[in-house]
């Protein structure tokens, strides 16, 4: 489906920009002179194609920027699509990406706060993050900038058999709604820690150089035990 | 209505930067759309929709 909209969005495209290329050259021929001619010409080749093509690259940044493909192009994502495409891996994100729990556009699925604001924000941030790196303002391995929102997960756990049956969700239900608790506090990291995205540290590499040779198995079960028994009790 | 030289270069440099990205949408290319084609596409419409008002006015149609 994806590679069908993605080709007509590229046949669309090479269609309006070589008519617009053939209007453009024929108002260039006639050597800065506007006459009626030109006149007709101009309005299409302007004003309606241009919006056209605007509008039809804009749909081509909505589309794929949902995309893993399109997260894993940056350098700094790439530990978080490797682990999560690798299949030794622990982290909810590896767990929901093996599993299928998200079929398709996982990064988004989960990064997107729901909502039409939810959607904007997304957006608005996602040319943030494009400035950042594109100038090279950016230092890794990056942080998370706000608060992950628990509506991100509940939107698919809430109300499922096996959300209701833990008890323990029960009297959280008031601390999940105002994000007073994290989901991940008991569910585990939802990607590599920082120190394994710093560079230099051991697993780093691996985590650069893709799933297959990704030999580190993050979020294990020692660690994550580490790691719930390291939160504060309250 | 004067020369529309301007317009041209902006829009032709736009349309090529859009189907540059549709096909590589990397993300310096879509830097590039979004912030480089868009201001030129702008650009060169408002500048070509007040040469035509400027015109009409010309011509007392306005």
């Amino acid at each position: 489906m994806f590679t069908e909209t993605v080709q007509l969005v590229q046949v669309l495209g090479v269609v309006l920009v070589v008519a617009d290329l053939i209007l453009l050259l024929a108002i260039a021929l006639k050597g800065g002179k506007v006459n009626t001619v030109v006149k007709r010409l101009a309005f299409p080749a302007l004003i309606v194609l241009p919006i056209l093509i605007a509008f039809l690259g804009n749909y081509h940044v909505f589309e794929t920027s949902k995309k893993v493909k399109a997260c894993m192009q940056c350098h700094v994502m790439k530990p978080f699509a490797n682990d999560m495409l690798n299949d030794t891996s622990t982290t909810l994100a590896a767990r929901h990406y093996q599993h299928n729990w998200i079929p398709k556009d996982q990064c988004y699925g989960c990064h997107k706060d729901y909502g039409l604001n939810g959607t904007l924000k997304a957006k608005l941030d996602g040319y943030r993050h494009l400035m950042r790196y594109i100038t090279r303002t950016y230092v890794e391995p990056i942080q998370y900038r706000g608060e992950f929102q628990n509506a991100n997960c509940l939107s698919c756990h809430q109300q499922t058999k096996a959300f209701e049956s833990v008890e323990m969700h029960r009297p959280l239900s008031s601390q999940f709604a105002d994000n007073s608790i994290s989901c991940m506090n008991c569910h585990g990291r939802a990607h590599p820690s920082r120190q394994f995205r710093t560079p230099g540290h051991p697993h780093y590499k691996d985590l650069m150089s893709g799933p297959a040779s990704s030999q580190h198995s993050e979020g294990n079960t020692e660690e994550l035990k580490k790691f719930v028994e390291s939160l504060p009790n309250n | 209505m004067r020369s529309l030289k301007t317009e041209l270069i902006f829009i032709l440099l736009g349309v090529l930067i859009s189907i540059v990205y549709i096909f590589y949408p990397t993300p310096f290319m879509m830097t590039l759309f979004v912030f480089v084609a868009h201001p030129l596409f702008i650009f060169a419409m408002i500048s070509f929709l007040l040469e035509v008002k400027k015109d009409l006015k010309d011509k007392e149609v306005l």
